[in-house]
């Protein structure tokens, strides 16, 4: 009887900090009630100017490899021109456990970018690598590339 | 970490086994159990934190179940092994379905029920099936609880952590006392890697990119023609990307000083469905068949309960790949198909020549993918439907794919028959001189292209590290 206590206290210790690590993630990544199109509406004009377009569902998975129906919401403002660098891209995930896709994805796409500008269009280097951001926070998912991305992010983080 | 990175191939792998080469006894368990816990974090810190806590309770679990049997208390040993099974089985559930379940009741109910889960640690569905068999075999007495280092290292090993094989505890058990590190086996274990690799690198990355294209067209718009190369693809490029990762974790595990279970048998040579999921995945196959089919009663029970068993265990099969319909239905269509082989045509499949047997294995399994590499279910049955669409059989990009795709299909298709590894060992048995030179032309031009591969594109992760 002595021998099974230690390991039963082992057991509940080890469950309860388990709980506790998922109720920690739970707070601290709280899910956003706001509306997607009140968040586009507040981040987009941050950054959108003529060289940007809403691109459809094929572009964002072509470029992405993500599938507009698996999210509650997502839009892509995709450069017009090959030689351009700026886009944001934002997604309202239906639940938090897809944020680590949806963060890779931007993540391989700034490698791409920044891989096919290096050496060849140094404003778009230079935009890449200095003015991107990936921004997830709960439920919400925004990367962007552009001169005012400072100004996306405080939009996006406001209107969560 | 993945075993096809630059810095895995180029740091983590030649430092771990120098040290665990320097490292005499004993000590070389704790550099493996060290260098698996850098794998571990080094994506993630809080999948360590995880695994770590998940790793006691299962082992302190495991250790009042072996005292509660040697002391007689079947009862309260039944309760530690159920609640221990069942708080496992919660945690895989949180992870992989709870959001899905929240969706779809959210659908059902017209209402929205936002859900914020935790990301899942690499590996989960691996490793949480791994403590799966260390609770069952300690409570039938198929091995003892072992030592806390021990079964530490059985639950992270590196080289199975993320993607398997999934090796029974009883299995593994005895090697866990000395790891066997024989010149032999190291040169054995790093040629398997290499092999990986190239599948991997060269064959399944390079088939990803054809069936991206495919699968980022509308789905309406697909030939017939251009709808068979993308399956045709996702189908090897499957094959070659986890196959590719099993010899690579067979191979570490063999240089390492473990013998870990075979998972691929060239399972598109297979003569039956049930005859593939002996030879794909073997391993979790053999895992369902132990702690599931079995204790459900097996095929002993009569017809009627041997088709609940099969499909019960297929559902589940489905289910451990995904939380999507499309997963459930891609286990629930093997499992019916499973039950056709096994009743009505148990007489009739014999009789049918082994080529056309194996054809028809392979388009039933690439059938079965479609509905895996979907995203829903109405998008796996339209692709089906352009498969069939014979009124539009090619169309220019059709033929683009086809004369792109052709050469390396070929290859691939080539590369899942026992051929070029039958042709090999009968080389190296005949051991003629130029053999040997060739091998290591072949080997050093193979990990150069795997080398420029990884370094000019993007990464692309293991499929079924996502499971």
């Amino acid at each position: 009887m002595k021998k099974s206590i230690p390991y039963a206290a082992l057991r509940w210790l080890s469950a309860a900090l388990v709980l506790v690590l998922i109720l920690g993630h739970t707070l601290k990544n709280r899910v956003s009630p706001a509306d997607f199109s009140s968040v586009e509406a507040s981040v987009a004009p941050t950054v959108l100017c003529d060289a940007m377009k809403k691109a459809d569902a094929q572009l964002l998975k072509r470029l992405y490899g993500l599938n507009p129906s698996d999210y509650e919401g997502c839009v892509l403002y995709a450069p017009v021109s090959n030689i351009d660098a700026r886009e944001l891209l934002l997604v309202k995930l239906r639940d938090v456990s897809q944020q680590a896709a949806v963060v890779a994805a931007a993540e391989q796409r700034l490698r791409t970018q920044t891989n096919a500008f290096d050496g060849y269009g140094t404003d778009q280097y230079a935009l890449l690598t200095g003015h991107s951001a990936i921004e997830a926070h709960g439920n919400y998912v925004m990367f962007v590339v552009s001169e005012n991305e400072a100004a996306a992010k405080a939009a996006f983080l406001a209107a969560l | 970490m993945s075993f096809h990175q630059l810095l895995f191939l180029f740091l983590f792998l030649p430092v771990g086994f120098l040290l665990f080469r320097a490292v005499p006894g004993r000590g070389k368990k704790a550099v493996l159990l060290a260098l698996s816990a850098v794998f571990i974090a080094w994506g993630s810190p809080s999948d360590l934190l995880f695994v770590f806590l998940s790793t006691v309770f299962n082992y302190a679990s495991g250790c009042e179940l072996a005292h509660l049997k040697r002391a007689r208390r079947e009862k309260q040993a039944r309760f530690v092994l159920v609640s221990a099974v069942a708080a496992d089985v919660l945690l895989l559930a949180y992870f992989k379905y709870f959001g899905f379940a929240a969706r779809e009741a959210g659908a059902l109910l017209g209402a929205s029920f936002p859900v914020n889960t935790m990301p899942a640690p690499a590996g989960v569905s691996f490793f949480t099936f791994s403590q799966l068999s260390y609770l069952f075999d300690v409570y039938r007495g198929a091995a003892g609880p072992g030592k806390p280092f021990d079964f530490a290292l059985f639950v992270t090993f590196f080289p199975k952590f993320t993607s398997g094989p999934i090796i029974p505890y009883h299995r593994m058990a005895a090697q866990l006392h000395t790891p066997i590190v024989t010149k032999k086996r190291v040169e054995t274990g790093l040629r398997m890697f290499l092999v990986g690799l190239c599948k991997k690198v060269l064959i399944a990355d390079t088939l990803r990119l054809t069936f991206a294209s495919v699968s980022a067209m509308a789905t309406e718009e697909l030939s017939m023609l251009t709808a068979w190369l993308g399956g045709l693809s996702s189908a090897h490029m499957l094959y070659f990307d986890f196959s590719g990762y099993s010899d690579m974790a067979l191979g570490l595990g063999r240089a390492f000083g473990f013998s870990l279970p075979v998972n691929f048998k060239y399972p598109y040579q297979s003569a039956s469905v049930a005859d593939f999921w002996r030879r794909w995945h073997a391993s979790l196959g053999a895992w369902f068949r132990d702690y599931v089919y079995i204790p459900l009663g097996g095929s002993r029970a009569g017809t009627a309960k041997t088709v609940r068993n099969l499909l019960i265990v297929w559902l589940l099969t489905g289910l451990w790949h995904g939380a999507n319909w499309t997963f459930l239905l891609w286990g629930l269509f093997h499992g019916i198909v499973i039950v056709l082989e096994k009743y009505p045509l148990k007489r009739l499949l014999p009789k049918i020549p082994v080529p056309l047997r194996q054809t028809v294995t392979f388009l039933l399994v690439t059938v079965g993918w479609v509905l895996f590499f979907s995203p829903d279910v109405g998008t796996a049955f339209r692709f089906l439907g352009r498969m069939v669409a014979v009124g539009s059989f090619a169309d220019n990009a059709a033929l683009y794919y086809l004369k792109s795709t052709l050469p390396l299909l070929a290859l691939a298709v080539l590369g899942s028959t026992p051929l070029v590894r039958r042709s090999a060992l009968r080389l190296e048995h005949s051991r003629p001189r130029w053999f040997y030179v060739a091998e290591i032309v072949l080997f050093a031009a193979g990990l150069l292209l795997c080398v420029a591969g990884m370094v000019s594109s993007t990464y692309s992760s293991f499929l079924y590290a996502q499971f």
